[in-house]
């Protein structure tokens, strides 16, 4: 650091320019000051003396002052698009851009020009851009490479040599969005994992693709991942299994819509994960967890076998996958992660009134001893009332905050059940936060709020949502669908509550 | 433990150790026990170096608190161009990651989404290029004149 060395010397601060930037920029900098002098000469303009510092900035070019490394770390931060803006404001900029050590290429939704009109004429146009900016990149370091456009196996060898260029220049962020059209897992772009040597691999410590195939070795090299994200990809059970033997970094991981993954074993030596999701995998049947670290776990999608062993630090677990609580084995599995404090899940049949009806009442479920979350998601087209909530609520006893999010598309809503009228047996001693979102103010959730109400006998807040909320495998989303008009009434209805709320409550309407 | 900093008008500062490491720089030298007297840091004037004191206080204090510190941050930031360059100096002699990348992610912020020509008015840039130049970098990057 040129700058420590200044201070043990005490030496005055000399032009910063960073070594391995080459020599082009230095002599940039020297047409620079000599422009300076030429301009300080020109007549007309005020012969304002251009120090470094101490001038007032407001009315002179202070910031082509800065040095070459600062320069390059704001246009860095700048889409490529504005990047390449920057490089006509004057000559000191003219070639900033190119040491840029982020490289973002989003094709996604500004398509090149009006007169391409066939996308194969836009593709070629997209890959020729980054292949040029590439070719003229100066700088011996990227931190980040990022490429968002449709792309598939037919545009390999450019993509190939891009992952080349990144990973000679040591990046360390690497994101591939190939995405991906119609759910279509044909013709599919293949990562070249075999092309990566061990040294070469082991400056990436974020990836992220989207839209490739990933064979053996899948990712074994890449011994200094920390986050790695899959999404719309087909890998075997081998190479993620591998995953997590070889990457001993690895704190994060998400896969959505895998193919050919059929049984999932998150198992390594000291491994290091606190975050996995694995969503939407069409093949998966099993899913084996030994992870020691692991805090969250997100599953969405068919009812699978789930092993979990060795999941101390375990502390939310979203899982939607249909008849989850009606499912005795996944419900219990569940239940003896002890560590389990926070719970999601999707609620569909367990109370529909069909023909299990009077099974699904005398349903107990297990109890989650150390539950003070519970979130529930409620998707159903026909609601027939709460025949299993109140053993449910019985189930946690510990619980602080329950949501419960309404699917928007209910229709048909009679309220039958019984149970919710009477005043509730069980209090929930510790219930201090309650969400509805998807209120709509009919007979069913009115009843449903007063019941909760009445049942949380240490409500601090309730909170009501006119608008959806629902999980996606891609995260939570938001929906709003009413106009203001029904919004307004869906409002007024649920401030009826007010006169239900104790005191100490508040009643929060969105 | 306390170290001392000067500042290039000669004011002392004295700084817990655990605030002042956060200068990269300073790390450096406390690390190879050069900081046994006062530190000075002819660079940096009393007003900037208060500034990024305080930036370095606060990123110790609200560590676990992620959006009271990004409030901070943002607060922070909202400086004037003068002070703005001051810090951008600073931080980049001092080598504090987090607050550089604050300060060139604020100027960055200036310039996007704006013509040449209007960033060039915002910041005084002088175009120093010929006609002929200017046709020659547009033709270039005809991606980026797309609009």
């Amino acid at each position: 650091m040129s700058a420590v060395e200044d201070m043990k010397n005490n030496k005055k601060r000399s032009g910063n320019f960073a070594r391995d930037r080459g020599c082009t920029l230095n002599m940039l900098s020297l047409t620079k000051l000599s422009l300076n002098l030429m301009q300080n000469k020109r007549v007309g303009i005020s012969r304002k003396k251009r120090k470094c510092q101490r001038q007032d900035p407001s009315s002179k070019d202070w910031i082509s002052d800065l040095t070459d490394e600062i320069l390059i770390d704001i246009v860095s931060l700048l889409p490529m698009k504005e990047a390449l803006n920057i490089s006509i404001l004057s000559k000191r900029w003219r070639h900033i851009w190119r040491s840029t050590v982020i490289l973002k290429f989003d094709g996604s939704n500004k398509l090149p020009s009006s007169i391409w009109n066939k996308k194969s004429l836009q593709r070629l146009a997209f890959v020729t851009w980054v292949d040029r900016v590439l070719d003229s990149h100066y700088g011996s370091v990227v931190t980040e490479f990022s490429v968002c456009y449709a792309l598939n196996k037919r545009a390999a060898c450019h993509i190939n040599q891009w992952i080349s260029f990144a990973v000679g220049k040591k990046v360390q962020r690497l994101e591939l969005k190939l995405e991906y059209k119609n759910s279509s897992f044909s013709g599919l772009y293949t990562f070249p994992s075999s092309k990566f040597k061990a040294e070469e691999a082991s400056s990436i410590k974020h990836l992220a693709l989207n839209a490739c195939r990933v064979y053996s070795p899948g990712f074994d090299s890449f011994r200094s991942l920390i986050t790695l994200s899959l999404d719309h990809v087909v890998l075997t059970d081998i190479v993620f299994n591998n995953i997590f033997l070889n990457c001993s970094h690895l704190e994060h991981v998400s896969v959505v819509e895998a193919r050919e993954l059929v049984n999932a074993r998150v198992v390594g030596p000291n491994l290091p994960l606190k975050h996995l999701k694995l969503c939407i995998c069409d093949q998966l049947e099993s899913i084996e967890i030994c992870a020691m670290n692991l805090v969250i776990f997100i599953y969405k999608g068919k009812p699978i076998n789930l092993f979990l062993r060795n999941v101390p630090m375990l502390r939310e677990i979203q899982f939607f996958a249909s008849d989850v609580m009606i499912n005795d084995t996944i419900a219990s599995t569940l239940s003896q992660v002890v560590s389990l404090e926070t719970l999601a899940l999707f609620c569909e049949n367990v109370w529909n009134e069909t023909k299990e009806h009077l099974e699904i009442k005398s349903r107990v479920f297990p109890t989650f001893f150390k539950l003070k979350v519970l979130v529930l998601t409620v998707r159903t087209f026909s609601w027939s009332g709460y025949i299993g909530f109140p053993s449910l609520l019985r189930a946690c006893p510990l619980l602080q905050r329950l949501g419960m999010h309404f699917d928007f598309r209910r229709m048909d809503l009679e309220f039958r059940s019984d149970e919710m009228r009477t005043s509730p047996e069980s209090r929930c001693q510790f219930l201090k936060e309650v969400e509805l979102s998807g209120f709509l103010g009919q007979k069913f959730d009115m009843e449903l709020a007063v019941y909760l109400i009445k049942a949380a006998v240490v409500l601090q807040r309730m909170t009501i949502r006119s608008y959806c909320r629902y999980f996606t495998s891609r995260g939570w989303r938001d929906c709003q669908i009413w106009e203001p008009e029904e919004i307004e009434m869906i409002r007024e209805r649920a401030a009826q509550l007010h006169k239900e709320m104790p005191p100490t409550a508040k009643l929060v309407i969105l | 433990m306390a170290l001392e900093l000067k500042s290039s008008d000669n004011k002392i500062f004295e700084v817990e150790e655990l605030v002042a490491v956060q200068s990269e720089t300073i790390k450096s030298l406390v690390e190879d026990g050069c900081a046994d007297n006062v530190i000075p840091l002819p660079n940096v004037d009393s007003k900037t170096l208060e500034l990024v004191l305080d930036w370095c206080k606060n990123h110790v204090d609200m560590k676990l608190d992620e959006e009271k510190l990004k409030e901070y941050e943002d607060k922070f930031i909202e400086v004037d161009q003068a002070v703005l360059y001051d810090l951008l100096l600073a931080a980049n002699y001092l080598n504090i990651k987090d607050l550089l990348n604050r300060a060139c992610q604020k100027v960055a912020d200036m310039l996007k989404g704006k013509t040449p020509e209007q960033i060039r008015e915002t910041l005084n840039i002088v175009n120093d290029f010929s006609p002929e130049e200017e046709e020659e970098i547009r033709k270039e990057n005809l991606w980026a004149f797309e609009e």
